[in-house]
């Protein structure tokens, strides 16, 4: 039997996570519509009368069009050159058999455990030295590195739900290797590309100290663009808020709309469980 | 004639181990081939190999008269039922069954016409649109089928097609498959460790233990003239009682432990006094008393099935386990000890050593 104080701890304690969860970002949207002066004087009340001061400033900067389509570059490049490298690594590592196969399978999930900031001094070296710093080539690539062995790892275990018996299947059908992939192993691994989609856009498009480190004023993206308001003569709380939340939307939105592929079950039906 | 389908000296090693030693078969035209035998005997492997999923280590694969040792699976004229189905979950039923007209160009209304057919044939018409998670286990061994038909290919191969079904509706496909079969009156090659679908469904049965072939038979063969100990005990259910005797004379054997003597209904090869096996069907030993009664044996159950009773227990004297089965209701000599007569006709003679019948 659930005891009622038990039901009203799990709802208190879940209450608790979702404002921990949730409380930041309302703070971030509320700040964004207040004035400077609000930000101090009203605190985290909800009663002010709201601007959309903030905005206008923020949108018509006549740099932020650029910062935009950088990011939105970096962000969608990163993601499709990931996807791609990832789906046909994971599926190798699956399928074919070679020397050192499950070390690999491990290591490239190792390598993801690295963080970004101990890596910022020499990557900024090699990429001086090859002439991609300051390049938006130099971020996608370097993103690309950084999630790379995750997308594998991930993509690894949805392609070993693959029934090989499919393949084979496919193979007696008439498909070569290459249309095997493409038609019957690539449409089934559908939700792990669309997990890997959102993690990798949403890292591409949210990283701050690389981008920081890599990038001048033709090259930055909106994360370094967002701390152009923290200057010497204080912080633009509005104005940071403001972009923060129009940061915030895009990887939103296409968690969202990816997240409509993640479905478990996609294979069922496939071979009898 | 050319054949169906033609198997020479085909081995398969994986490393050091031979998995399938030296197979040679030769199928004819519209014959329903059966391998069959216990797990890990490389009946699917040799299957595999037909089909061109497994690659071939010594030996060669024709069909019909056209060597396909080293072609790729789509090039040999086959198509394979799968133990699991493996069916396109992200394609509706007629997808799965037109997938492979599609990757060969044929026109929309051929494919059309022949997707139709096959699912007329099998009764899978309101499935056409239906994706495979939506249809019930024989549903999707029926689609399985269907891929396999519009392909009109030269041979076909099912691995185990109906182990993942209930009995009833095991019983039910089994059917459906023999009238399939003489309905398109194709090759087949048909893998299963059920002898039930073997004994139903063969033209000729390929008994296999350890890669090697044991015999090769129409199934009365295989159930009335076992090659060797192997068939006789494999084929058969309830499995032939063996009991170990010696040969006194060219036709009798007296049975170790139990001293009972035993006349066969026709001389064998062997010298006397030779260590042999004897084998029964269970339906060859009846309940007698008196002189009828060559062996005595010690019920420990008795399983009335409808139309007979199959017991089980203890051969007196030599404590071997036996099996007898009885037309009638004989529940009640459970516990108690009964006396048997054998039938000359259901006896066979293995020598002890080489395990081959010796009645032949």
């Amino acid at each position: 039997m659930t005891l009622p104080l038990a039901g009203l701890l799990r709802y208190g304690a879940l209450s608790l996570l979702g404002v921990l969860c949730i409380g930041p970002i309302a703070v971030m949207v509320l700040t964004s519509f207040k004035t400077q002066a609000q930000t101090f004087t009203t605190g985290l009340s909800f009663f002010f009368l709201p601007t959309l001061e903030n905005y206008r400033d923020v949108l018509f900067d006549a740099s932020f069009g650029r910062y935009l389509v950088n990011s939105l570059i970096v962000g969608v490049v990163a993601t499709l050159i990931t996807l791609l490298l990832g789906c046909m690594a994971a599926y190798g590592m699956a399928r074919f058999s070679f020397a050192g196969r499950k070390a690999l399978a491990y290591t490239t999930l190792m390598l993801r455990t690295v963080p970004l900031a101990v890596i910022a001094v020499p990557v900024f070296m090699i990429w001086s030295d090859w002439k991609l710093t300051n390049s938006l080539l130099g971020l996608i690539l370097l993103y690309v590195a950084v999630n790379l062995p995750f997308t594998i790892w991930l993509l690894y275990g949805f392609v070993l739900q693959v029934p090989v018996e499919l393949e084979e299947a496919a193979a007696i059908d008439g498909c070569r290797p290459w249309k095997v992939f493409l038609r019957i192993v690539l449409p089934l691994i559908r939700p792990g590309l669309a997990a890997a989609a959102i993690f990798t856009f949403r890292i591409a498009w949210n990283e701050f100290i690389l981008a920081l480190v890599l990038t001048d004023r033709s090259t930055r993206t909106l994360p370094v663009a967002a701390s152009l308001y923290v200057t010497d003569l204080g912080v633009e709380w509005g104005k940071l808020m403001a972009l923060a939340t129009l940061i915030a939307m895009p990887p939103l939105i296409f968690t969202f709309l990816a997240a409509r592929q993640v479905i478990s079950g996609l294979t069922a039906g496939a071979v009898k469980g | 004639m050319t054949a169906g389908l033609e198997l020479s000296g085909v081995t398969k090693r994986f490393g050091e181990n031979t998995i399938v030693q030296g197979i040679d078969l030769v199928a004819n035209p519209g014959e329903f081939i059966v391998l069959v035998g216990a797990s890990g005997c490389g009946k699917s492997t040799i299957l595999r190999m037909i089909a061109g999923l497994e690659t071939v280590t010594e030996g060669r694969i024709m069909i019909k008269g056209r060597d396909v040792t080293h072609a790729r699976p789509d090039q040999r004229d086959i198509a394979m039922v799968f133990q699991s189905y493996a069916l396109y979950p992200h394609m509706s039923v007629a997808e799965n069954m037109s997938f492979a007209l599609s990757l060969t160009r044929t026109s929309k209304s051929e494919i059309t016409r022949r997707v139709a057919e096959a699912a007329h044939i099998l009764g899978i018409e309101p499935l056409l649109e239906r994706k495979p998670k939506a249809l019930s286990g024989g549903q999707r061994q029926r689609v399985a089928m269907g891929r396999a038909i519009v392909r009109e290919p030269s041979v076909f191969l099912f691995d185990e097609p109906l182990s993942n079904l209930d009995a009833k509706l095991r019983a039910q496909m089994r059917v459906e498959l023999a009238l399939l079969h003489k309905r398109l009156g194709k090759t087949t090659v048909y893998v299963t460790h059920d002898q039930v679908e073997a004994m139903t469904l063969a033209n000729r049965i390929v008994i296999l233990e350890r890669g090697v072939i044991q015999q090769i038979g129409t199934p009365g063969e295989v159930f009335n003239r076992p090659r060797n100990l192997f068939v006789a005990g494999f084929i058969g259910s309830p499995g032939m009682n063996m009991f170990k005797g010696v040969l006194t004379a060219a036709d009798v054997v007296v049975l170790d432990g139990s001293r009972a003597t035993v006349r066969l209904a026709r001389p064998v090869h062997g010298p006397p006094g030779a260590a042999v096996v004897l084998g029964v069907r269970p339906q060859g030993l009846a309940l007698a008393e008196g002189a009828d009664a060559v062996l005595r044996m010690q019920v420990k159950v008795a399983e009335y099935l409808g139309t007979e009773t199959v017991i089980t227990g203890a051969l007196a004297g030599s404590g071997e386990a036996v099996t007898s089965s009885v037309s009638g209701d004989h529940g009640g000599v459970a516990g108690t000890e009964i006396g048997l007569s054998i039938d000359p006709k259901h006896l066979h003679v293995f020598d002890a050593e080489s395990q081959l019948n010796l009645v032949q």
